[in-house]
């Protein structure tokens, strides 16, 4: 069993009760958790969510809209708990599940933010307005480019960028190699960079 | 730089931001109540459903029904008949037989054969008619010593030993003659079949072991 160490986990220490506790591994909290331990439940909620959250936001460019669908994730990860093999990371796991929940929400009208109806920050002092305004447009436009993907194209960059999984565990998530993996990226590259050329000409 | 460093570096500098505060209660809250029990719905250790196992039983059993089949297929080689035809040693009578039928065989395929087969036919019966007159000669020049040694045999003691010798040499001198006869007499006869009981035999005990079978 994996341990919980990756990349996405930035919120990985628990402090419980003004208690630091070290993080858990994944097999620690699925064993308290399939003993009814209501408190790693909690626990697992607190370690993921900040990157589950991070990777639909990116995935949506709307804040409200990745708040939505994170707490839509968990949902889902409780009911099918039951299913999970344990052969891959929850983290993995539920990095999964937020894509397909994602995929789901997409079918209807305008789920992915264009971010035209989003004002800029005016707070942030610091980047001009000007700034915002153009690194917003050009995250718009990959946005839209990554959208346009088949979907394991999709998947493969969006997890790999977005989701900050290694290959190795997209492979395993996929059930492909790792080489597959890598080609799947450079073709996803190839054509998001038709997609950019195609649209700035 | 490439293009497809630039499209990583803007893939990976595509921003997030903190979740909202509530974010964690609002899953925390979600949490079902008897989500233990979901979460104890472990899957299989083998990963397989039951109806899995059990077609993969039925496969099994059936290719094994097919298998044993096909053993006592009545078209299936006989290996008792080609060990004979290998190994003539092993079934005296059958290789017999068996050479015989060769000897047909290789006649209606070459006339020269034929011919050389005659002619050895010819040699072997004058050798078994010489033969058997060396054995009357022998008879008679063994009867005449016999008689001329009986007065002297309670003295000699290797006399019993002789004359068991001469009578195995009689013997062996009876079979070939036997033997050159027939191989005379059958020249051009047809080859005589093997029987189709055992194979019959066979096949009606696989079919009974069938019904069996299926009755149980």
């Amino acid at each position: 069993m994996n341990t919980n160490a990756g990349p996405a986990q930035a919120g990985g220490m628990n402090v419980h009760a003004g208690v630091f506790q070290p993080p858990n591994t994944d097999e620690e909290l699925l064993d308290r958790i399939r003993g009814g331990d209501r408190s790693a439940a909690d626990a697992l909620a607190q370690q993921e969510y900040r990157a589950v959250y991070a990777y639909l936001r990116k995935l949506t460019g709307d804040t409200d809209r990745a708040a939505d669908l994170t707490q839509e994730t968990f949902r889902k990860a409780w009911q099918s708990l039951g299913r999970f093999d344990g052969r891959s990371r929850i983290s993995t796991w539920l990095h999964r599940i937020a894509y397909t929940t994602f995929l789901n929400a997409i079918r209807g009208p305008r789920l992915v933010s264009t971010d035209d109806d989003d004002p800029p920050p005016l707070a942030d002092p610091s980047p001009s307005a000007d700034d915002v305004l153009r690194q917003r447009e050009d995250e718009r436009r990959l946005r839209s480019a990554v959208m346009a993907l088949p979907d394991p194209l999709r998947f493969t960059i969006t997890a790999h960028y977005w989701g900050e999984m290694p290959v190795r565990e997209i492979a395993e998530v996929e059930k492909i190699t790792t080489v597959a993996v890598r080609k799947r990226l450079a073709r996803a590259l190839e054509q998001i960079e038709r997609q950019l050329t195609g649209a700035s000409s | 730089m490439n293009q497809n460093d630039e499209i990583r570096r803007r893939l990976s500098g595509v921003t997030s931001d903190e979740p909202p505060e509530n974010l964690l209660q609002n899953i925390q809250n979600e949490i079902p109540a008897d989500f233990a029990a979901l979460a104890a719905k472990r899957p299989s250790a083998l990963g397989a459903r039951w109806w899995q196992v059990a077609a993969l039983l039925v496969v099994f059993v059936g290719v094994g029904f097919f298998a044993w089949q096909a053993s006592r297929d009545p078209l299936s080689p006989d290996f008792d008949d080609i060990a004979v035809r290998t190994e003539p040693r092993l079934a005296p009578e059958r290789g017999r037989v068996l050479e015989s039928e060769s000897v047909a065989e290789g006649r209606a395929q070459s006339p020269e054969l034929q011919a050389t087969q005659e002619s050895a036919t010819q040699q072997s019966e004058l050798f078994a008619h010489r033969s058997m007159q060396t054995t009357e000669a022998g008879s008679a020049a063994s009867a005449i010593q016999e008689r001329a040694l009986a007065p002297a045999a309670s003295t000699m003691p290797g006399q019993d030993l002789m004359t068991r010798s001469d009578a195995v040499r009689d013997r062996a001198e009876a079979i070939t003659v036997q033997a050159a006869a027939p191989l005379c007499q059958n020249r051009g006869a047809p080859p005589p079949r093997r029987s189709l009981a055992n194979k019959r035999s066979k096949n009606v005990r696989s079919k009974e072991g069938l019904a069996m079978w299926w009755a149980a």
